[in-house]
């Protein structure tokens, strides 16, 4: 390298060091000044909001910021130092001290590059350097001289280094500025971050059509005109709401046309949603000065107008309209069974009774039901078709797809979907009733096969008893045979020994197979009263038959016993003659009580039998009701599920056909039942009809069925008169007193209800009188009041629900959940403003769990004993949790039960005293009334004691007195409750005691119309005919059938009360 | 003419004789036809009538006017009057004048329904309707021939040379015998009295009481009430069926009743009072299978005996206009066994001439007493006396506890279950109490094959009734009288004893031959004792009766086949019973 290369490295090395120094310092300069512009605009924007000019005023600053420290920091010294002389002259600028040699240095750099000879300096001079000093010629000036020039310079700047030189202490102020404004802006940032930060954001923020305009103090819209256009599954009509406030209220999906004129003339317009209208923006179509506007309701919100004049700045309105998103809520569904938990000795269909409510329209109605755990089944009840509700009872066999098994249990409940076209089809579900099976299923043939097995061996041993008569030698005459008889009585007096032996050895045979067959009698007891098919009455008729011949049997024994009878080869023959006369007096009244028994045993045979083939017409009648009804709804939907139950149900119809073709063939053959009761109907042509269903059926031809279905239901409701007409003919014919006696009592007891019913009606009449004083009493202050009892109650609920009872068969579950029950209604009735019949449920509540506790007690007791137990066989195994938190039981039940009995007491208090709420005259009606109905209630007295008389015997009322009785308690206590002036209470019982007797008298008409239910009848709902008040009566039988019975009565009072709900 | 069985004079309860005659004043005519008739001796009406056109032709009514024209008029009495071929010649004379007019349609769909052409007198009759809808005569009769083609719609059709039978077809077995009876009976009316029918007459027989008020202008409630069983009206015989009652009842004797009423009917063109309707047809309806004899059935007998001993016979101005207008089925029966004897007494006198005569005087437009007493030989007092003393003459006797017969019309259930009558259905209709308990164990015992047994219980029953007052057997059990000798008597028989059999229903046969059994039992004790002839004429009454019994048909063939060859039927007949035999035995 030669000289001046050295010195043009050197020269460049602090150029570059310069340039790096004033990079540095520019820099820093440049950065705090960005930070501090940054800050202060971002400081203006949090003041100032936002706006449409902070990001090109941030911008700009910015940019200005970059520039000038790139000018300064970059171009400016790239500038100043360009060439080498540049950087010389410089040098003798940074320090005054290298002013000389910055001097030869500039001079050693202008002679530029000195060949090694002057002919190589002219010919292969390179073009001078734009940096280089021109050559004036290298003949003028010495080569070397100029060499050794560039060398001493080159020499005198070896030792140099350009960091020497050059120093960077300046550029420590750019730094210092940077780090003084990151300071500024770290400070604010901690100091007031939500300043910087909203300020800095929106400087960088493109504003909405909301930020970006002016809010309007004044209003900037004129009338808004509203168009709800509903969605089609609520099917309500489009509403158009004239002068509306431009608040929208409807449910989702709806869609809505806004129509509005603007106050001024703009040439845009928009809705803005949202608070801040940071929802979307809905344009609005401006045409001949109207704007309008089209959204779809999805969620609730706000929205605004906004304006965009034709001169000047955006304008918004300052208030919002509301658009609020109605709830379209799911069904409501009540379910109504016999009773909450139905046990069955064997399977029968079930009245299940339901409503349902929607909003704005119901679709399907099923019954869903789970038999133990198998998988969830669905029963179609009813397409509401988006009607608001639906309701109906249907009848529902359990059994319907296979036997069920004993001890089966099913759950079972309706569900209601809604026709919620938007957000999806909503369910409501009922709460969940359960029946279980108790018993294995004896068919009703099986029962009577057994009983007619004992009818022939009773006729038998009749039929040998009578050929063993005295003087019955199949003919004679009336008088021949009296005089035989006369003669037999003298009797065996002249008859050989042999022939007396004979005799006795007959008599022996006959009373030895007639113990057998009264032992057949005690074993089919012994079996029903283990299974209680018979019936109690049926039962204690055999029973009380097995009695008077057992006792006869026994007499008979002893005779037959005695030694002159009983060894022959010590008497004489006049001894054995006379005990055998001795035998047969008894023997007489020992064939009337026969006579007596088989003609009642073959009456009680002949009238189950056929009343069992009049509950299958029945049964036919109601299925093919049940067959027109989903007919019609598939003949509507053309739902294939309905179709494929059509087609079970048209199975199950003809499969009970054929049992029914069946039984009929059997009673023909049998010949159980006298012809007169026999015209049974010819089942070919129902069968055939039937079958002509289901093949059409499988053609799915709606109008052809139809036809098809009619005409078999005019068959069946053939059959079914013709078996209803032979099983009451053959009731009035055989049991002719106890129909004339059943017809007595039920004129009586139908004046009774008749009374009971219109007095009633009276009594409501006052109640709804006192209602309405109650309610103008408690106006003003129910609103407060029902507020706070609503919270309790809540309060009561969650309490109730937090408890953990464990098996959920067991009493305590039951009375909890009856507990909560009764807290569900509570919330309903105070809701209703019912505060009478709140009352009733909070006292029941009470009760509920006062028994809850008393169970929880004895469970806590149990389970102390338990775990004493345990400690002494296994000492410390366990003290588990489970036992600690079923200690604490009771403590919540208690706590809950003070709870609901606040309530009660609140309501109490609160409630004016009913005698101030009726007027003197009133007062005087109620007592008026009271004295009727303590008359009606002594003739209800006077009809049970003859119901007592009269009915005990007789199959199926036994308990008609029991009834009787309870419906003249309900009268007591309606009329104590109208002496009290408290008329809704008393309209309650009167409504009860009328009930009660509705149920007596049609158990009476159908006992009269050839006798009592069969197993297969359905489970009726009690009470659903008439009214909503049962509830009470039957959260009372309910209550009442938790009374222990003796263990001797369990079954039968479990039974009384299993039909009692029924 | 209708006939019931409450007892059998109670055919006449109710009663429009099968021509009703205006003239004679006695029931009345047929309510659809009574405004259009202008009988002969009602001259003054049909004049009115006739009087009457201009007026109902002013009122715009032309078909009354078209009706009123001379041929139409006449052509509708003859069909009245039954006289067929003249008011067919009318008729067409008619339609060939005003062809296509509503009142040849009328004319012709009155002519079909007479002929028993239902669908077709249905089909001008509503022709005749819709042309004229407020004439109440065409709709009337166009609701009888709906309600006539209703009920027959599924019957059966069978002929002999001067009958054509409708019948069920689960009502086969009677057709035999009714055409054997009524052929039998029209020999012995057209010996007797001169009788020639014009056309076929039709029988037809009905599944229920309530077929047979729907085809007549009787009600339900009356044919109910009154126990109506039979009638003859519209030229055709309408009869209930024997299965329709418990116990059957003299099917034949009632058909060939109601024949009578068609003759004398058509003798007198309807102009013969009630009481000499039901007297000649009571006189004559065993004709069919005896000669004349005025013998009276013992229900009848009883009540006229005991009406003779208190002198409270019924008169004959009491029988006016109606039978059915007196006070209880026990006073129409005693007006029926009266008018009975009555004729029984013309008869004794004059004999059958006594009786055309009679007949020929009625038709002629005489008084029927003038006409009898005439016949008689003498004035109506005078005859009243001979009758008297001609009653008298018979001896007739009572019967201590009889038991009435009454109609047992079975459930309307039994009906529609087409099920035949059988002894157990008739039985069950007493209520099980008092002495009947006995009957029915007995019958268990029956059932049970436990024959001693069985008679043990019959016999402790019979001896409460014989030992008890009919108070205290109570209304229900008279029947008892019967019951048990009956049951005995099958009883004795399955025991092998025919002979105790026999002697046990000696006494039911003659008072009760309104029941099948005694002589169904007493017809199989015969010919188990070797009497098959015997056998055969108490199980032809039994038949007469109730049909439907296999065991009457089974034991008959078997009868038949045992009698001696001159008097054996022909095979086929032997072969028939046989047949119906399985046939019934069969069926339920």
């Amino acid at each position: 390298m030669g000289e001046l290369q050295r010195i043009r490295g050197f020269l460049d090395s602090v150029r570059r060091r310069v340039w790096f120094r004033e990079a540095l310092l520019w820099g820093g300069v440049g950065g705090a000044s960005l930070l501090t512009v940054l800050l202060a605009l971002a400081l203006s924007a949090a003041r100032v909001g936002p706006g449409g000019f902070w990001m090109p005023v941030t911008l700009g600053a910015g940019l200005g910021c970059v520039l000038v420290a790139a000018t300064f920091g970059l171009w400016r010294p790239r500038r100043r130092l360009r060439t080498d002389p540049d950087a010389a002259r410089m040098l003798g600028r940074l320090d005054p001290a290298w002013r000389r040699l910055s001097g030869d240095i500039l001079s050693a750099v202008e002679f530029g590059e000195v060949p090694a000879s002057p002919r190589e300096a002219l010919s292969d001079a390179p073009p001078a350097p734009p940096t280089s000093m021109p050559v004036t010629s290298v003949a003028t000036t010495s080569l070397v001289l100029a060499r050794a020039f560039q060398g001493t310079v080159a020499e005198a700047v070896r030792p140099f280094s350009a960091a020497g030189l050059v120093s960077l202490r300046p550029a420590a102020y750019g730094a210092g500025a940077l780090a003084a404004a990151l300071a500024l802006v770290i400070g604010l940032s901690l100091t007031a971050p939500g300043m910087v930060g909203r300020g800095l954001g929106l400087l960088f923020h493109r504003p909405t059509l909301f930020e970006g305009s002016t809010v309007s103090s004044v209003p900037i819209i004129g009338d808004v005109r509203l168009t709800y256009e509903y969605p089609a599954y609520t099917g309500l009509p489009v509403r158009v709401v004239e002068g509306s406030t431009g608040d929208i209220v409807g449910v989702r999906g709806t869609r809505v046309r806004i129509e509005t004129t603007p106050l001024h003339k703009s040439r845009r317009a928009a809705l803005l949603t949202g608070d801040l209208g940071d929802g979307p923006e809905i344009p609005l179509r401006l045409s001949k000065g109207i704007m309008t506007a089209h959204l779809t309701l999805s969620e609730s919100g706000n929205y605004r107008f906004w304006l965009l004049p034709l001169i000047g700045r955006a304008v918004r309105e300052d208030r919002s309209h509301r658009i609020e998103v109605e709830a379209d809520r799911p069904p409501h569904v009540e379910i109504q069974g016999p009773a909450d938990r139905l046990e069955l000795p064997t399977p029968r269909p079930i009245e299940v009774g339901y409503s349902a409510s929607d909003d704005f329209g119901l679709g399907a109605v099923e019954l869903v039901f789970r038999v133990d755990e198998a998988p969830e089944q669905r029963l179609p009840l009813k397409d509401a078709h988006g009607a608001k509700t639906a309701q109906g009872r249907t009848l529902w066999d359990p059994a319907r797809d296979g036997s069920l098994p004993p001890g089966a249990r099913i759950a079972y409940h309706v569900e209601a979907r809604d026709q919620d076209g938007i957000s999806g089809p909503k369910s409501g579900i009922s709460r969940t009733l359960y029946v279980s099976i108790a018993r294995p299923q004896e068919s009703a043939d099986d029962r009577l096969d057994r009983q007619r097995e004992i009818l022939e061996r009773l006729t038998s041993d009749l039929a040998d008893r009578l050929e063993l008569s005295p003087g019955a030698t199949g003919g004679g005459g009336g008088g021949q045979q009296e005089r035989g008889r006369e003669r037999g009585r003298g009797a065996g007096l002249a008859l050989g020994l042999p022939q007396l032996e004979q005799r006795q050895a007959a008599f022996a045979a006959v009373h030895e197979a007639e113990e057998g067959h009264i032992t057949l009698l005690g074993r089919l007891l012994d079996d029903d009263r283990r299974e209680g098919i018979l019936g109690k009455t049926l039962r204690n008729q055999l029973a009380a038959m097995a009695e008077r011949l057992g006792r006869l049997l026994r007499e008979e024994r002893g005779i037959l016993s005695r030694p002159s009878v009983g060894r022959a080869a010590q008497r004489s023959a006049r001894q054995l003659a006379t005990s055998l006369a001795r035998a047969e007096r008894p023997h007489e009244g020992h064939i009337a009580e026969l006579e007596k028994d088989v003609l009642l045993l073959d009456d009680l045979i002949g009238r189950q039998r056929l009343e069992d083939l009049a509950s299958i017409g029945r049964e036919l009648t109601d299925s093919h009701k049940r067959l027109e009804d989903l007919l019609a709804r598939y003949a509507a939907t053309k739902d294939e599920a309905l179709k494929r139950q059509l087609e079970r149900e048209v199975r199950e119809l003809r499969a009970r056909i054929a049992d029914l073709a069946q039984k009929i063939a059997n009673l023909k053959t049998r010949n159980e039942v006298p012809d007169e009761w026999r015209n049974l109907p010819d089942t070919k042509t129902v069968a055939e009809s039937a079958r002509k269903l289901d093949d059409l059926l499988s053609q799915g031809d709606p109008g052809a069925m139809s036809q098809a279905l009619s005409e078999l239901g005019k068959d069946l409701r053939g059959l079914r008169e013709m078996l209803d007409e032979n099983a009451e003919g053959f009731g009035e014919g055989r049991f002719p007193q106890e129909n004339r006696v059943i017809s007595d009592l039920m004129k009586r007891i139908g004046d009774l209800e008749g009374d009971e019913r219109a007095l009633a009606g009276e009594t409501q009449g006052l109640s709804d009188k006192q209602e309405a004083e109650i309610e103008k009493r408690l106006q003003g202050q129910m609103a407060d009041w029902a507020r706070k009892e609503a919270e309790k109650v809540e309060r009561l609920r969650q309490a109730l629900g937090e408890l953990r009872t464990g098996d959920p068969e067991s009493p305590l579950t039951e009375e909890v959940d009856r507990a909560r029950e009764s807290a569900k209604q509570l919330k309903r009735l105070l809701g209703e403003r019912d505060l009478a019949e709140a009352k009733g449920e909070a006292e029941r509540a009470t009760q509920s769990l006062d028994r809850a506790g008393e169970h929880a007690v004895a469970a806590a007791t149990a389970s102390a004993a338990r775990r004493n137990n345990t400690k002494n066989n296994k000492r410390g195994s366990d003290g588990s949790g489970a036992e600690a938190k079923a200690g604490e039981l009771p403590e919540s039940l208690a706590g809950a039960r003070a709870l609901a009995q606040e309530i009660a007491d609140d309501v109490q208090k609160f409630l004016p005293r009913p005698e101030e709420t009726l007027g003197p005259g009133e007062r005087e009606r109620a007592r008026a009334q009271a004295e009727r109905q303590s008359a009606i209630g002594e003739r209800a007295d006077d009809t049970a004691r003859e119901a007592g008389r009269r009915l005990a015997s007789i199959p199926g009322l036994e308990r008609a007195q029991e009834d009787l009785r309870g419906a003249s308690e309900q009268m007591r206590q309606a009329a104590e409750h109208l002496r009290k002036s408290e008329a809704k209470e008393a309209s309650g019982a009167e409504r009860n005691a009328a009930e009660r007797l509705a149920k007596l008298r049609d158990n009476l008409q159908e006992r009269s119309m050839g006798g009592g239910k069969q197993q297969r009848d359905p489970v009726r709902i009690p009470g659903a005919d008439e009214s909503s008040a049962p509830r009470a009566w039957r959260q009372e039988l309910l209550d009442a059938m938790k009374e222990h019975a003796p263990e001797h009565f369990r079954d039968d009072v479990r039974r009384y009360y299993e039909e009692l709900v029924k | 003419m209708l006939l019931g069985l409450a007892p059998l004079a109670l055919a006449a309860l109710a009663s429009s004789p099968c021509l009703a005659a205006p003239a004679g004043g006695a029931g009345g005519a047929p309510a659809p036809l009574q405004s259009l008739r202008a009988p002969p001796s009602a001259s003054a009406a049909s004049a009115a009538t006739a009087g009457s056109a201009p007026a109902a032709a002013s009122g715009g009514n032309a078909q009354a006017v078209i009706r009123a024209s001379k041929l139409g008029q006449a052509a509708e009495q003859n069909l009245d009057e039954w006289r067929f071929a003249e008011a067919r010649t009318q008729i067409d004379e008619l339609a060939t004048k005003i062809p296509d007019s509503s009142e040849v349609a009328y004319l012709e769909g009155y002519a079909r329904f007479l002929e028993g052409n239902y669908p077709g007198a249905v089909a001008e009759l509503q022709k005749a309707v819709k042309a004229s809808p407020a004439d109440p005569t065409a709709r009337e009769i166009l609701a009888l021939a709906l309600a006539a083609g209703d009920a027959v719609k599924d019957h059966e059709e069978a002929h002999s040379t001067h009958f054509l039978v409708r019948y069920p077809a689960e009502d086969a077995v009677l057709v035999p015998y009714a055409l054997e009876a009524l052929e039998s009976a029209y020999t012995a009316l057209a010996e007797d009295l001169g009788f020639a029918a014009e056309m076929p007459i039709r029988i037809e027989f009905y599944r229920s009481p309530s077929d047979l008020a729907a085809v007549s202008s009787l009600s339900a409630a009356e044919v109910a009430r009154t126990g109506t069983i039979a009638l003859c009206k519209w030229a055709r015989l309408m009869v209930t069926t024997p299965r329709a009652l418990s116990f059957g009842y003299p099917w034949l004797d009632s058909i060939n009743h109601e024949l009578v009423h068609y003759a004398v009917s058509s003798l007198t063109r309807d102009r013969a009072p009630v009481w000499l309707q039901e007297g000649i047809a009571k006189f004559m309806e065993r004709r069919w299978r005896e000669p004349i004899n005025g013998r009276l059935a013992p229900s009848m007998e009883h009540l006229l005996a005991k009406a003779l001993r208190s002198g409270n016979l019924i008169g004959f101005e009491a029988m006016h206009p109606s039978m059915a207008k007196l006070p209880s089925a026990e006073d129409a029966s005693l007006a029926f066994a009266e008018v009975a004897t009555a004729i029984g007494y013309l008869h004794a006198r004059g004999g059958m001439p006594a009786l055309r005569a009679t007949l020929a005087s009625v038709l002629a437009g005489g008084d029927a007493r003038v006409a009898v007493a005439t016949a008689a030989g003498g004035g109506w007092p005078e005859f009243e006396r001979g009758w008297k003393s001609y009653m008298v003459g018979l001896k007739l006797r009572t019967y201590p506890g009889f038991d009435l017969p009454t109609t047992h019309i079975r459930k309307a259930a039994a009906l529609a279950s087409r099920r035949k009558p059988s002894e157990d259905d008739a039985l069950a209709v007493f209520k099980v109490t008092g002495p009947l308990r006995y009957l029915r164990l007995g019958n268990m015992m029956l059932k049970r094959n436990r024959l001693r047994a069985a008679v043990t219980e019959y016999e402790k029953g019979a001896r409460v009734v014989a030992t008890s007052t009919r108070a205290e057997r109570g209304r229900d059990t008279n029947a008892a009288q019967w019951l048990f000798p009956v049951k005995l008597g099958r009883t004795y028989l399955a025991l092998g004893d025919p002979d105790r059999a026999l002697q046990s229903l000696a006494s039911l046969q003659s008072a009760y031959p309104e029941l099948p059994w005694p002589n169904l039992i007493a017809g199989q004790a015969l010919l188990a004792k070797g009497d098959p002839a015997g056998a055969v004429a108490a199980l032809r009454l039994s038949l007469a009766t109730n049909p439907f019994d296999p065991a009457v048909h089974c034991t008959l063939a078997d009868a038949d086949s045992r009698l001696p060859a001159a008097a054996r039927p022909a095979p086929e007949i032997i072969q028939r019973e046989q047949r119906f035999c399985r046939e019934l035995s069969d069926t339920p």
